[in-house]
């Protein structure tokens, strides 16, 4: 095996239904009401799961949610920002996780 | 004013509604631009669009999608089933994409302007290929937009 990830294995993710079919239909049954147009376009939903994907870095998260963010009609400056929302929460996590640092260091220090 | 929208790349076209609303809004208030309708195209995997598809390697994926999206709804209402395509030595076809091709109508049914007859044309075998998947994916598509929702 050359690599753990595969691009022809986004389309066995419905394999995982294989296992437990109760399981995966409330999952996707789940996952489609999600994705419906409601108060959020699809399209914005979307962008959200295109950032998200870079959050949780899945490969074949962010290759669908690319696609599809192009299919809803986002075009690449919007997916973008998205993925800089992403990078900023992720980084801004990082950082307010700081004052635990700084709490940590005040209580030790004389 | 009716807007024409066809993806830039080797992806579906988004849903004509959605992304109508979607253009009005920005257009109107970007640049006060109003327009009647927005129409959705998708990408035949033909001639210079084929010659990308290939080139970029995206061919077998684009196809893919194209089949896995298969919409009957939409293939009810693809163009050919209405329309005729005639060329400029009065040659008929099922549609624009058959003529490109050179695939003109020839399942029992006239195939030059001079033989015209509605109803054997009515009730001809339209002639398929690969390409037609690009017809019937998702909402569809016909020179006049999507065709299902
Ligand atoms: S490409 Fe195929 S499905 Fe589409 S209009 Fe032509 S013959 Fe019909």
């Amino acid at each position: 095996m050359e690599t753990y990830y595969h691009p022809h294995d986004l389309g066995k993710f419905a394999e995982m239904g294989k296992g437990n079919k109760d399981l995966w239909e409330k999952f996707m049954a789940y996952y489609s009401a999600v994705f419906a147009e409601g108060a959020l376009t699809e399209r914005e939903k979307a962008l959200i799961a295109l950032a998200v994907a870079h959050a949780v870095q899945c490969p074949y998260c962010i290759d669908a949610y690319t696609q599809a963010s192009l299919e809803k009609g986002s075009n690449i400056e919007e997916m973008t920002e998205a993925v800089h929302v992403a990078c900023a929460i992720r980084g801004g996590a990082s950082l307010a996780h700081g004052v635990q640092m700084r709490n940590v260091a005040d209580k030790l220090s004389m | 004013m009716n807007l024409l929208c066809n993806p830039v790349g080797a992806f579906l076209p988004p849903k004509q509604e959605a992304f109508e609303a979607q253009f009005r809004k920005e257009l109107q208030s970007r640049h006060g631009v109003e327009f009647n309708r927005l129409y959705t195209i998708t990408n035949m995997p033909i001639s210079r669009y084929l010659e990308f598809l290939l080139e970029s390697g995206n061919y077998e994926q684009y196809m893919e999608r194209l089949a896995n999206a298969f919409n009957p709804a939409a293939a009810a209402g693809v163009m050919c089933r209405y329309t005729i395509s005639v060329s400029w030595d009065g040659a008929l076809y099922d549609c624009d994409f058959n003529q490109m091709l050179d695939l003109p109508v020839d399942h029992g049914a006239p195939a030059h302007i001079r033989d015209f007859d509605p109803v054997q044309l009515n009730h001809r075998q339209i002639t398929t290929r690969n390409h037609c998947y690009g017809c019937t994916a998702g909402s569809g598509s016909s020179c006049g937009g999507s065709v299902a929702s």
